[in-house]
């Protein structure tokens, strides 16, 4: 009865012990050994390895009474000038920024216009001929 | 360009002097009501301007008021000019009554706003005097055609003034329809300054290129103004490169790594006048003498003008500074990475090897010039649109080998690289397909990261110190966009240089 006992203490002390080794090991499904490795990774053929997207924006011109020119700039949302340069507002303007890949908007500013232009499918749009309703009183 | 500076000084004088009279129309031809609103028009209770054959008065268009029942004030329904220099003699303009059920009154008033600067709570509009009074006889739908005297008070006056034709009435349903409206006088609104005023003064122009001081980057230049950056000011993107091209490499993208940063410099007619590029040479693990170049996708070489600052060695360059032989505009950066840094004796390269002494990153910055002190090259200008940072092809030249080139997947190679080399050992260029610098399972031999990259140690592949670039390829760049940040679980430091 005594050895009976000895040996179902010992056992209860194993299982202990190899649980809390078991606590430590790392966790099969993050560990790297089971990621695919680069050299034998299956990559989309349409995948162009960058952190960057170019980005087509348009702008549409309002034709002006007299030439009004400015400094038109659009930047990151961070303030990091992409496009910077003096512009006729009357001009269409179609030009390829490239930014980061997770960047969603740009911002542009010409005298006192201050903009947010959204990126959908990598196109940007903005135009200075002003969106009207009417009946509003513009 | 001082003539430049005078001959626009004239014009603005004789603007603010009347010489060159002007006048301002409103006849709806435009279509588009917005287009006259965003010239600093105002609208008050009109709708789109009509092209209904039964309402047009005059060409394809009229303006079209909404219906009038209860309009007693001057401010109900209404048309603002902008701000104006008036003139002489008389506004102009055409009206009638439209359909509409029996209305008891229907009357015309015009009013100018003087310009108050102290107030710019009511867009610095002034107190309004009306000076023109006329009611329409109600049982006639006849076009009336309206001669308004301007009043001495304020023709010819150097201040500036709106004016506004109000329409008004009691009773029924019905519409006015208008057109044609004339008013002497010049045009003074600013469409990109909330419609403000144009500035009374000159602005201060001292390099005389067209572009205000108070706008000018370079103010006392009359060839440069306006900067504008790729990635961004004082950020460098990077660019990492296997050198064992057209063979597989061990992926570590330490042979090459290259800091870069691009000023495009344009001047008062916005077009390009040099591209101030910024290389920052930081590391290469490599045996071979790799070398650095940039192409101009489909800006021909004859579009700049010289090229300084770059040590092509001993590759071939044009007059102008650009690579001979090439269709589109090469720049040759650097011909030999450890001509510009030295080894430090210990280990393979430049700073991949811990145990190896580090050494100091080493700047370079190259200057292509298109305009040259106000020469145009002989190819033409570029502006800034056409020549944006999607166009710049950097690559590697492997070991001083001009035709061993590697560039970014899918970037097409210049005209002086080895096309024999595609599609061998490892390489699946294919360039019937556009198909270019990818393995078998589109692996690449270059990667280009649009901030700072940290990059392996030597001879460890770059999926072990960054832990999701794998998952980030293999989504196709949809999971962990960010893999090249410093965050938690992103990497293992021990394997990052």
């Amino acid at each position: 009865m005594k050895t009976k006992n000895i040996v179902l203490i010992i056992l209860i002390s194993t299982l202990g012990l190899l649980s809390c080794i078991k606590q430590n090991l790392p966790d099969p499904g993050t560990t790297p050994e089971d990621k695919t490795k680069l050299a034998d990774a299956k990559v989309p053929d349409s995948f162009n390895w960058s952190t960057s997207k170019n980005v087509e924006v348009s702008i549409t011109g309002l034709p002006t009474v007299v030439p009004i020119k400015n400094t038109l700039t659009i930047t990151l949302p961070d303030g990091s000038k992409l496009y910077n340069a003096y512009h006729d507002m009357s001009v269409n303007l179609k030009l390829t920024l490239v930014v980061p890949a997770t960047v969603t908007q740009l911002k542009l500013k010409f005298g006192t216009y201050d903009e947010t232009l959204n990126i959908a499918n990598n196109k940007a749009a903005f135009s200075f001929i002003p969106v009207v309703t009417y009946g509003d009183g513009m | 360009m001082r003539m430049k500076h005078i001959y626009l000084t004239i014009i603005l004088l004789g603007l603010s002097s009347g010489v060159f009279a002007q006048q301002l129309t409103l006849n709806a031809e435009s279509g588009n009501s917005a287009i006259e609103i965003g010239n600093c028009w105002r609208f008050l209770d009109y709708e789109q301007y009509t092209s209904s054959g039964s309402e047009v008065i005059s060409g394809s268009y009229s303006l079209k008021t909404q219906m009038i029942s209860n309009s007693s004030s001057i401010n109900d329904t209404y048309i603002k000019t902008p701000w104006m220099k008036v003139g002489s003699g008389n506004i102009t303009f055409k009206a009638r009554l439209g359909s509409g059920t029996d209305p008891i009154s229907r009357g015309v008033r015009v009013s100018y706003i003087p310009y108050n600067a102290s107030s710019p709570g009511t867009s610095f509009e002034g107190t309004l005097v009306t000076f023109y009074s006329y009611d329409f006889v109600v049982t006639n739908n006849s076009v009336v055609n309206f001669i308004v005297p301007i009043p001495a008070a304020i023709a010819n006056s150097t201040s500036l003034y709106k004016i506004m034709v109000s329409y008004l009435g009691q009773g029924g349903n019905g519409r006015v329809l208008s057109d044609d409206y004339i008013f002497p006088g010049t045009y003074w609104s600013n469409p990109a300054n909330s419609c403000n005023p144009l500035p009374l003064n000159v602005p201060t122009d001292t390099d005389g290129d067209g572009v205000p001081d108070t706008q000018d980057e370079y103010p006392n230049d009359p060839y440069r103004s306006h900067n504008s950056y790729y990635p961004g000011l004082s950020q460098f993107g990077s660019l990492a490169f296997e050198d064992n091209w057209p063979a597989k490499g061990d992926y570590d993208f330490n042979d090459l790594v290259v800091g870069y940063n691009f000023n495009t410099v344009t001047n008062g007619s916005g077009n390009v006048v040099e591209l101030i590029s910024t290389f920052m040479l930081r590391a290469s693990g490599a045996i071979y003498n790799n070398g650095m170049a940039y192409q101009l996708d489909g800006i021909a070489p004859n579009k700049v003008s010289k090229v300084a600052g770059n040590t092509p060695g001993s590759f071939t360059m044009a007059s102008n500074g650009a690579e001979s032989g090439q269709t589109y505009a090469n720049i040759v950066v650097f011909d030999n990475f450890f001509n510009l840094m030295s080894k430090p004796g210990v280990g393979i390269g430049i700073n991949t090897e811990r145990l190896a002494p580090y050494i100091m990153p080493q700047s370079k910055q190259v200057v292509t010039t298109f305009i040259n002190n106000g020469v145009n090259p002989a190819g033409g200008t570029l502006t800034l649109a056409e020549l944006n940072p999607a166009l710049f092809n950097m690559y590697m030249i492997i070991n001083r080998e001009r035709g061993k080139e590697v560039h970014l997947p899918n970037r097409y190679p210049s005209s002086l690289a080895s096309t024999g080399l595609f599609g061998t050992k490892d390489d699946t260029s294919n360039p019937a397909t556009g198909r270019y610098y990818k393995t078998s399972n589109n692996l690449p031999w270059a990667v280009d990261i649009i901030q700072g990259f940290d990059y392996p140690i030597e001879k460890v592949s770059i999926d072990l110190g960054h832990l999701h670039f794998t998952e980030w390829a293999v989504s196709g760049g949809v999971q962990f966009p960010d893999w090249f940040l410093n965050l938690p679980g992103y990497r293992d430091a021990s394997k990052i240089y």
